[in-house]
């Protein structure tokens, strides 16, 4: 039911989104912007937060670098709370065992709390393509569900809309009077959800973290619809990424506060719940059922140059500060995961192919690094995207040609000196085009190559006196 | 007397020759004794930055081979000497290469954090009576933590104007092949940066590369708009704007 | 061992998250308690079996001013019918917990979950009223999560920060999403 738009039309997909515009300001950039705003405020709360934000980096990259064993440890908790697990090798195999679950239990909807990795399984329209109804209860998530769209940021799915837009949306789907307050449009969300909450067969949770030490389940919400999807129904299914683990629940607690400031701006989200498992006795829930999702970290694990990726706690602060993300939003890029993770992430979990252009649609201005909580370094993440992109190609491609000549031209100083010396007769006769650079006279002026180059005037300088 | 070996990016080199000027003057001030190596050109940061490990592998060679002996190397451009300083290493070069990459480094500075930092000067300036914004260059910010140096050497200019810029951090859209690659988006993001720079009443906008300050040169007069654009180098010399 | 709360540092920061402190004494808290019950048109409520609410004899009070208590023993039998006892708590004026302790450092509560029905008691009123001493005020959330780990840190369980809450329209907050609407603190000192 959500529509994804192919990663493989990146280009394309910015371009119309350049083209399209029809608001500024751009929600986009206003809504990023309070972001960071409130980000930043957080960060500096705390007087030691680079400390701190290099302590975690820490725990985390070591928790991945052990992840089998505290699986093994998880694997022995779970069982002892009852849980059932199920392994998932990759999206379609989720799916299989999700819609297996509801369908051998005659269950015909299932309410959803947040979860990219859902969005990542592409869960919700094969549900519905086997008569299962999937309802999302985020308020954003619900939005970008009536509009039949993907969500367009990890952590606020409707960024790219403005109230108005909401406004409309439950006037002609919800069948309310207009209006265009938050407050309003939340409170109606509520009171249609209500009803389902109390009535429902199921619900889904995505888990932020897997805590070792006691098998709890954690998921990190604002709007308490996690609780209720986690609290009243008596199938629990809990979706979860296979790198999601932490060992303690003191790192949990610094994950969470750490994620809470940089994600939305808070000392701690509203909520932090703690699933262990079903009801022991009698109780809700009846059975908690857990799918841990390889679908490609596995296989970014094995290679210790994108290992590092997997610190990332979904926080969405690198798309809050990328100029990219700001510009075009989270749509264009297809695929799951927007911005800067998103650009390394996509070619990673699917195939590089499907997603060749990803690493370069950045300027690698570095901000996400600057803000990550967990310090991925994604500019050298995306820069090794490049370099892969390029190995994989055929050897004769017309840009392999283009950097061959440019190499063998900078090697030399003789054929360097050469070829500007043609560029400047060139330039004459075509002042306007900045020939290296295709695209860059569509809008901007091109510079002058100067009359006289720095070589030469030092040169010069040099010969008629001392230096 | 510090011996400085000057590094001229290649578009420094053609495009603004100034900056390479002013970069001489404002070392010899400082009481350096400056040479220029004929045989460089480039650091190899194009093919880099568009994923060609294998040719910026030679560039980056013929770069450690130049400059082996060389007290200091210094450059007007913070993308370049990040691209010698954190780059190189993510090369592969061979073992030898590898080692006296370790060893240079340590040598190769961008001007304002050699004069201010290693130096501990601050040459004399020219008199710059105009209204000056500056923009802090990702690669230069981030990569180098550079900011308070040109900071400062731009407040010691006679009769300047240092305008506040709105959002001085943010990256002005240019990032190499990305305005290539990417050429509308790369414009956008340099039409907010000229918003700012209009909204601070700046006549000449500055930073520590001339790889930005072309990007927004071009987007200024592509839109008719007075806005100049130059290194800060030229700026301290006290450049006559034309 | 003892933590001196700064308890205008709470207050301040419980107001930030929307949450109203009440700081008093266990002699007035009957009082308090049935002024705050009258303030908010508290006209039923579902109590917790925490160990403070059964000594302070919450329920009773509550009864005293003429306040329906939504009781778990009741649907507590043979035909334990969860649904049931759901759409009883929604339509509960106000939930009542105490707690293993509240966070200082961001005025976040970790609640006691006695069984798994009482997992809702704290989410389906659109009140939730916590109760507790002021010894159990900690500096962080490291000492809260510690607090729970001397006690086995079992169950499954949830760390309550103000009332529910959302900013997914354009990033304006609004208070009062799923969860409840209102929480109101009572320290006894």
């Amino acid at each position: 039911m959500n529509k994804h738009t192919s990663p493989r039309n990146l280009k394309q997909s910015i371009r119309s989104s350049l083209k399209n515009r029809s608001q500024k300001p751009l929600p986009s950039k206003v809504n990023t912007g309070r972001a960071v705003h409130a980000r930043d405020l957080r960060a500096s709360e705390w007087p030691d937060f680079d400390q701190r934000r290099s302590d975690i980096t820490q725990k985390r990259q070591a928790a991945i670098d052990y992840l089998d064993e505290l699986h093994a440890r998880l694997r022995s908790k779970w069982l002892e709370n009852g849980i059932v697990v199920h392994d998932a090798l990759d999206a379609a195999e989720a799916r299989e065992i999700i819609t297996g679950l509801l369908r051998d239990r005659g269950i015909i909807e299932v309410l959803k709390s947040k979860s990219m990795l859902s969005e990542e399984i592409e869960i919700n329209s094969h549900l519905e393509a086997t008569g299962i109804s999937p309802l999302e209860t985020d308020l954003g998530e619900y939005i970008v569900q009536l509009r039949n769209e993907a969500p367009s940021h990890i952590t606020m799915p409707a960024m790219h809309l403005f109230r108005q837009d909401v406004g409309k949306l439950f006037a002609e789907r919800l069948g309310v009077p207009y209006t265009e307050t938050p407050a309003e449009l939340t409170a109606h969300a509520r009171k249609v959800l209500r009803q389902r909450f109390l009535s429902a067969r199921a619900g889904m949770i995505g888990v932020n973290f897997a805590v070792a030490e006691t098998g709890h389940l954690a998921t990190v919400t604002n709007e308490g619809n996690g609780r209720m999807v986690s609290t009243l129904p008596p199938l629990v299914i809990a979706l979860m990424g296979w790198e999601r683990v932490t060992e303690t629940l003191q790192d949990l607690g610094e994950l969470w506060q750490i994620l809470a400031r940089s994600a939305t701006g808070q000392r701690a989200t509203s909520y932090l719940s703690l699933l262990q498992g079903p009801a022991k006795s009698s109780g809700r829930p009846n059975e908690v059922h857990l799918v841990v999702v390889d679908n490609g970290r596995k296989a970014i694990h094995r290679n210790h140059e994108t290992r590092e990726v997997l610190r990332c706690i979904r926080c969405g602060a690198c798309l809050n500060v990328c100029p990219v993300y700001q510009q075009v939003g989270g749509h264009p890029y297809g695929g799951t995961y927007p911005g800067p993770i998103g650009s390394v992430l996509t070619p990673l979990l699917n195939n590089p192919k499907e997603a060749p252009d990803h690493p370069f649609a950045s300027s690698l201005c570095g901000a996400c690094e600057e803000i990550c909580p967990v310090s991925i370094p994604l500019p050298r993440l995306l820069l090794m995207g490049r370099k892969q992109g390029v190995e994989s190609r055929p050897p004769l491609s017309p840009e392999r040609v283009v950097w061959s000549t440019f190499q063998s031209v900078m090697t030399g100083r003789k054929k360097y000196e050469a070829a500007t010396r043609l560029a400047r007769l060139v330039q004459k006769t075509l002042p306007e085009k900045l020939l290296p650079i295709p695209g860059w006279t569509d809008h901007r002026d091109a510079p002058q190559l100067a009359a006289k180059p720095f070589r030469d005037w030092f040169r010069e300088e040099h010969e008629e006196g001392e230096s | 007397m510090p011996r400085v070996s000057l590094f001229i990016p290649c578009f420094v080199d053609q495009l603004f020759p100034e900056t390479g000027k002013a970069t001489v003057e404002l070392l010899r001030r400082a009481g350096c004794e400056v040479s220029y190596n004929p045989e460089q050109t480039c650091c190899g940061q194009p093919a880099f930055n568009s994923g060609f490990h294998h040719e910026t592998r030679q560039l980056a060679t013929k770069f450690l081979r130049l400059f082996a002996d060389s007290e200091f190397v210094v450059a007007p451009s913070a993308s370049c000497v990040a691209m010698v300083r954190t780059h190189f290493g993510d090369l592969g070069l061979e073992p030898q290469m590898q080692m006296e990459w370790e060893n240079q480094r340590n040598r190769v500075y961008e001007l304002s954090e050699f004069l201010v930092d290693v130096l501990g000067v601050l040459p004399e300036t020219g008199s710059f009576p105009y209204r000056v914004a500056y923009h802090s260059s990702c690669h230069g910010l981030r990569e180098l933590e550079i900011h308070a140096q040109p900071m400062r050497l731009l407040h010691s200019v006679r009769d300047i104007d240092i305008c506040e810029l709105q959002d001085r951090n943010a990256c002005c859209g240019f990032g190499g092949t990305f305005a290539s690659k990417f050429s509308s988006l790369s414009a956008a993001i340099g039409e907010d940066k000229l918003d700012a720079i209009s909204r601070s009443g700046a006549d000449v906008v500055t930073a520590t590369d001339d790889s930005c300050l072309m990007h927004i040169q071009g987007l200024a007069k592509r839109r008719g708009l007075p806005i100049r654009s130059m290194h800060y180098a030229r700026i301290l010399i006290g450049e006559k704007l034309a | 061992m003892t933590y001196s709360p700064s308890l205008d540092r709470l207050k301040s920061v419980l107001q930030e998250v929307d949450t109203e402190l009440i700081v008093t004494t266990r002699q007035m808290f009957p009082e308090v308690f049935h002024s705050w019950l009258e303030q908010n048109g508290v006209l039923s409520v579902a109590v917790g079996s925490d160990a403070l609410l059964g000594e302070l004899d919450v329920k009773q009070m509550a009864q005293d001013q003429k306040v329906g208590i939504a009781d778990l023993s009741i649907h507590d039998s043979e035909l334990h019918d969860a649904d049931r006892w759901h759409q009883i708590l929604a339509g509960t004026d106000a939930g009542i917990t105490s707690a293993i302790g509240i966070a200082e450092e961001t005025g976040s509560v970790l609640l006691i979950p006695h069984s798994p029905d009482e997992r809702a008691i704290s989410l389906l009123p659109p009140i939730h009223l916590i109760v507790l001493e002021q010894s159990k005020v900690v500096p962080d959330i490291a000492t809260l999560i510690k607090r729970w780990q001397d006690v086995g840190a079992e169950g499954s369980n949830v760390f309550v920060t103000g009332p529910s809450r959302t900013a997914d329209i354009e990033k304006e907050l609004v208070l009062g999403v799923h969860g409840p609407m209102t929480v109101t603190v009572i320290l006894l000192g």
